[in-house]
């Protein structure tokens, strides 16, 4: 992967269960999505998908209890890099969490009043993400996403 | 939750003026131009320029403010980033908004 700075293998993040302190996290995704390579519109949408996970566990898992905390792992490997959101929460529905999200960005137009003001973040991680995982724990729980280069998405799907 | 507002005949063009419409900021957005909805029938275009970041709370947000708009009054969002512009297409919610490239096309497209 292009761009990566070799002695940054895996990084780590914390903060206070505070949603003014989430968007430290996602700027800090997005820049280490540009230095390994990615294009700034991949950063930003990386950007987006971990704000979405560190909101989740803040708002559900910890349901707004802001002292707490939230966990970034960063891990950067050859052609792809996993986020990694812990938290010390109430656990999700990990069959819920793990199902297909796409439906929430189904809309239509002409029924303004039908359509949700929310739910669509996990959507929009299935839409950015090359894959996500949530994996419930007894001490942490941990939502991985990957995101993987393009061309590298390319090269596997010609295998 | 900074919004400079200016009335262009009987309608308001906001301009958001936070690099982020995040879920810590969107409360005080809902507030803030609710406000001017309470104050009376009026169509707004929403200036966008000035933000650089956008999750679904933010989306969320403004489709509430759409859903409360007075009936005969349209919102018609403008000058939106590229980054809020790819989360609006991303979401499909650009379908569903009247979204103009400039604050004068949109002051346009409220008076047609």
């Amino acid at each position: 992967m292009t761009g990566v700075p070799t002695p940054w293998k895996r990084l780590a993040f914390e903060i206070e269960s505070r949603l003014e302190a989430v968007p430290l996290l996602g700027q800090v995704a997005c820049l280490l999505c540009t230095a390994a390579g990615f294009t700034t519109v991949e950063g930003s949408e990386v950007e987006v998908c971990v704000v979405e996970a560190v909101n989740n566990s803040i708002q559900h898992a910890y349901q707004g209890d802001p002292d707490r905390w939230v966990e970034l792992e960063v891990t950067l490997l050859p052609g792809q890099i996993f986020f990694d959101v812990w938290d010390s929460g109430t656990p999700a529905d990990a069959a819920r969490m793990n199902a297909d999200h796409r439906g929430a960005l189904e809309v239509r137009p002409d029924c303004v009043k039908d359509i949700s003001e929310s739910g669509r973040g996990l959507a929009i991680i299935q839409e950015v993400m090359d894959s996500f995982e949530y994996t419930p724990g007894t001490e942490r729980n941990r939502f991985r996403m990957t995101k993987r280069h393009a061309k590298d998405c390319k090269a596997r799907k010609k295998d | 939750m900074k919004l400079a507002q200016r009335k262009v005949g009987s309608n308001i063009v906001l301009e958001v003026l936070e690099a982020r419409l995040g879920a810590d900021k969107v409360e005080a957005f809902k507030d803030a131009v609710g406000r001017h909805l309470a104050a009376g029938p009026v169509s707004i275009v929403l200036d966008l320029s000035k933000v650089e970041f956008i999750d679904s709370s933010g989306l969320g947000a403004i489709l509430s403010i759409l859903k409360r708009m007075p009936k005969g009054c349209e919102l018609v969002l403008c000058a939106t980033t590229d980054p809020v512009t790819s989360m609006f297409k991303l979401t499909r919610l650009d379908r569903v908004f009247t979204m103009k490239k400039t604050v004068d096309e949109a002051v346009s497209a409220l008076s047609l």
